[in-house]
């Protein structure tokens, strides 16, 4: 298993779009796949582009 | 481990010592937490622990929590020895097998590195293996532990979504008070001042 460029890329992506530490949005998603709160782009409950956009939001909100 | 030694030799390179400099940044701090990000990114804290804010998010509390030094491996293939643990992401065919993949760690409970265990060198170096041609990064700790991050190929030129400009993704970077520094894809380096995204010093070692 490799770590995965496309998801790294996207979050990149997202923290800029949001104004988001990018390490720290990152320790958020994975604190919350840990938790059971999972997205549905794969068996690794990865996140789908749109579940992302929407939890930058919230995170931003937070 | 062979096959990674014969692939990855160092050599002499223009900007190195500037290029060193920052990265000497890092001796002598010592060890907090590894974490694995989303994406399977490695991060490793070192230096002074650092708590944000604590966030409520969907009803849940949440605190980031790093160090004031960090190393993360971005999308490269990464290795940390410790006595005769090796933990691997991306390189368990160098390894034939023996190591333990990173969704098989607890990095919470087991740490891979001794909590305060200091860095005692690190070093980058050329990585000439299929599909790559970038730098790697050696780095030595007090208690015998030896991280190495190796740059792998591209995945995909395609863009990820057509109305959506992706940036480029880097090989790995460290972070420290002062700034950071972004290394590849590639030969190239650049070091960012805390708190700008412009880069006040670029290199290329070995080009």
């Amino acid at each position: 298993m490799m770590a995965r460029k496309r998801d790294l890329r996207q979050i990149d992506t997202i923290a800029r779009m949001f104004g988001l530490d990018r390490d720290e949005f990152g320790a958020y998603l994975e604190d919350c796949k840990a938790r059971g709160d999972r997205g549905t782009l794969n068996d690794r409950s990865d996140f789908t582009w749109d579940e992302l956009l929407e939890r930058a939001g919230e995170f931003k909100n937070s | 481990m062979s096959t990674l030694a014969a692939s990855a030799k160092p050599t002499g390179i223009a900007d190195e010592k500037k290029f060193n400099l920052y990265l000497l940044q890092l001796v002598g701090e010592p060890f907090l937490f590894a974490r694995k990000s989303y994406g399977d990114e490695l991060v490793l804290n070192f230096g002074e622990l650092q708590k944000a804010p604590s966030r409520k998010v969907r009803g849940v509390e949440f605190v980031y929590e790093h160090g004031t030094y960090r190393v993360l491996s971005r999308g490269s293939a990464w290795l940390m020895k410790s006595g005769t643990r090796i933990a691997t992401n991306g390189l368990m065919t160098d390894l034939d097998n023996d190591a333990i993949p990173v969704d098989k760690m607890d990095f919470a409970t087991k740490p891979p590195i001794s909590v305060g265990a200091v860095v005692t060198g690190i070093k980058p170096f050329i990585v000439l293996r299929s599909g790559v041609d970038g730098i790697g990064l050696r780095v030595d700790v007090s208690d015998g532990s030896t991280i190495v991050i190796i740059p792998t190929p591209e995945e995909s030129t395609e863009p990820l979504l057509p109305e959506v400009e992706f940036h480029e993704l880097s090989d790995w970077e460290v972070i420290t008070p002062s700034g950071r520094i972004e290394v590849g894809p590639g030969r190239k380096w650049s070091w960012f001042e805390k708190l700008s995204s412009n880069a006040i010093a670029t290199g290329e070692p070995g080009a």
